[in-house]
């Protein structure tokens, strides 16, 4: 872990990705970290009195917006793994804050040397995020709703809807689409170039509103007659598909379950 | 027929081309379209044969005047013969696409008729969807031998993939099991493919350089081919050297080996069994030592190696064979070296020549960084010392087979038994 001058006081974190942003740009430009996190006071007790100098103080999103620039300018692929730790939801910020600290002491190459235990803590947080993304990617089943937009419900292991969204904008083009976490409930619309964060009711509300059973019921026909009988491996299925995402598959889920949606 | 019972018969017909890769193309929607392919390509789930469902792949029609031996929609087959029309295809992939159950369409054909009105069916297919629909999702085009130039460069002009199937790996066997098939006209098809493939990269080098808009690449993806393994006599030597000279030759982005799966009794053919898929493992495992790994097809197979072991992988083999070129040096060995270490991918490779240069590796740090130390550590050594004890090949061969349980160092008795 990073040295750090004297024992110096935990940083706040919100656990909003803003933050850690902010965070991480600390880290990268001092070359060190206090080596632990702690949750902020609640604003009742005054966060912005009890800040101390240089010490941020919740998610100012212009703040967030200058660490941002300057993360991506100078911190290789520090950017790109403050996202993936973030949607992890693995609580590996202090490995994060740890490798930004070496970064920003020339230390280059830290990000890819995995010898260094926080690099392959981390790393090993961020691949199961990129993996479950490009899983999602193609598992993500939508239907058109009456309203003409087309809607999928899915139930990441990580909060990865954020890192899927460019996927789905790039594939439907001009079509309204929208993403809807029944885990975390959470939901992003995409519509006119827009994209609109909803959460709680809202969330949930943009799911499917009725049935897609006729084209259902072709991909099934479909997905049935490609498989090739006398290649069975379903050990092999099972391995590349984990179980856990067959529910929102219409080739896959059992029939009752589908119903209930 | 009902459309539901056209697809299932088109899709099960099609199911014996091992092809759904969406990978190696990167294009946009039309204007009001919908649709984008990337280079990794996606997967969209997984059948029960555990094979990735990529695309949607049809036959335009099962109606075939051809009577190859080994194919289920051969002209003497007792089956339904159906075709699609182009409408109802491109409603299909739609449907399917805007629902992400798929990345594109694969569209192959039997030969209802002369070569170019099949393949002109697929083009127009391809059309439609790229002019009509503006779709500017992942489109893989079988190509017909025997069609004409003009075709097969319309049909790059909207097909991501394009393919044409050697089938065999021989003249010989293409004569005895697939009559009306000509080898001379397969490998046609893929020069005039290779050689628009050159033309178009050309082309768009020149437009970058007068900074104008290049015209539409020549399938952006490649071309790909597949030939059935265990349904004539070659052995895998014939196949790998096969493959490493289209690689080399016309430049094919990926050879497919397809398990002969018997589809009626003939003659021709070998008596049934169960398809040689562990063969068919292998084979492709070979095939990603000569695309990914730098190996060459001799070094695979030597003259006198007719086929792949069945127990060891060819890099597993290839070391065992190769002795003198171990211990590599975990500290200075070039990346090209530690490729060839078994137990050691193109990720781990990559992480020791990363971590090397920040830290003084230990060799407990190699397992951690994500190495299968079980099969490296016989072939590396840090700063000097081997990892492993050094055991000849015989001792070696049971560690590095697979199905072998776990590999352990044998105990000091067996060692002083051999001593």
């Amino acid at each position: 872990m990073s040295a750090t001058s004297s024992a110096a006081r935990a940083w706040a974190w919100d656990g909003s990705l803003e933050s850690l942003l902010i965070l991480a740009d600390l880290a990268l430009s001092a070359g060190s970290w206090p080596g632990s996190l702690r949750s902020p006071q609640p604003p009742e007790a005054g966060l912005f009195d009890e800040a101390e100098a240089g010490e941020p103080c919740g998610a100012d999103p212009r703040a967030a917006e200058g660490a941002l620039g300057r993360l991506r300018a100078r911190g290789g692929p520090l950017y790109g793994l403050c996202l993936e730790a973030w949607m992890s939801e693995e609580g590996v910020e202090p490995q994060l804050l740890s490798l930004a600290s070496a970064l920003g002491r020339g230390e280059a190459g830290a990000a890819e040397d995995y010898a260094r235990p926080e690099t392959r803590i981390l790393r090993a947080a961020c691949s199961r995020v990129e993996r479950e993304v490009h899983r999602l990617q193609g598992l993500a089943r939508f239907s058109p709703r009456s309203d003409g937009l087309y809607s999928a419900l899915l139930e990441p292991d990580h909060n990865v809807l954020p890192a899927l969204l460019p996927h789905f904008a790039r594939r439907f083009g001009g079509q309204a689409f929208a993403l809807v976490d029944l885990r975390r409930r959470v939901a992003y619309l995409s519509r006119g170039g827009r994209i609109e964060a909803l959460s709680g009711e809202e969330a949930i509300a943009l799911g499917p509103d009725r049935s897609d059973e006729d084209a259902q019921a072709l991909w099934r026909g479909y997905f049935q007659a490609i498989e090739n009988p006398a290649r069975r491996n379903p050990g092999l299925q099972k391995r590349l598909m984990p179980a856990r995402y067959w529910k929102h598959l219409p080739e896959l889920a059992r029939i009752g379950e589908r119903e209930s949606v | 027929m009902e459309l539901a019972d056209k697809l299932a018969l088109l899709a099960g017909a099609a199911r014996y081309d091992a092809s759904c890769a969406s990978s190696g193309s990167s294009r946009g929607a039309g204007p009001g379209g919908i649709g984008a392919s990337s280079p990794a390509g996606v997967c969209h789930s997984w059948t029960g044969d555990g094979r990735c469902v990529s695309l949607l792949k049809l036959l335009y029609s099962n109606a075939c005047r051809n009577d190859c031996a080994y194919c289920a929609s051969r002209s003497s087959a007792d089956t339904r013969r159906a075709s699609f029309s182009p409408e109802e295809l491109v409603r299909i992939t739609m449907a399917f696409y805007r629902r992400n159950y798929i990345e594109g369409l694969f569209l192959s054909s039997g030969i209802f008729s002369d070569p170019d009105i099949v393949m002109e069916r697929l083009v127009e297919v391809a059309r439609r969807l790229r002019e009509e629909e503006g779709f500017g999702g992942y489109i893989h085009l079988k190509v017909i031998p025997g069609s004409s130039e003009k075709l097969l460069r319309r049909a790059g002009a909207y097909a991501d993939r394009l393919s044409a199937n050697i089938e065999l790996p021989t003249q010989a066997s293409l004569s005895r099991l697939a009559p009306q098939k000509s080898g001379t006209e397969i490998l046609g098809a893929m020069r005039l493919m290779s050689e628009a493939e050159g033309e178009s990269r050309e082309e768009s080098g020149r437009a970058r350089g007068w900074r104008r808009a290049a015209p539409p690449p020549f399938a952006p993806g490649g071309q790909s081919t597949q030939l059935v393994v265990g349904a004539s006599p070659e052995d895998d030597r014939t196949i790998v050297s096969l493959a490493s000279s289209l690689y080399r030759r016309f430049g094919l982005r990926r050879v497919y080996y397809s398990a002969f799966l018997p589809v009626a009794p003939d003659p021709r053919l070998p008596p049934p069994a169960a398809p040689p898929l562990r063969r068919e493992h292998r084979l492709y495992q070979a095939d990603w030592l000569m695309r990914c790994y730098g190996y060459a097809a001799e070094e695979i197979l030597g003259a006198a190696e007719p086929s792949l072991d069945a127990e060891l992988d060819p890099k597993a083999a290839w070391a065992l064979r190769n002795p003198g070129f171990f211990p590599v040096e975990v500290e200075s060995a070039e990346y090209e070296r530690l490729l060839r270490v078994p137990g050691l991918g193109i990720t781990g490779a990559r992480r020791i020549v990363a971590a090397r240069r920040g830290s003084r590796l230990e060799a407990e740090d190699l397992g951690k960084m994500g190495i299968v130390m079980r099969r490296a550590r016989w072939f590396l050594s840090l700063r000097g010392r081997r990892l492993g004890e050094e055991l000849g090949p015989e001792l070696l061969r049971p560690l590095l087979a697979e199905g072998g349980g776990a590999a352990r160092p044998p105990s000091s008795q067996l060692e002083l038994a051999f001593a």
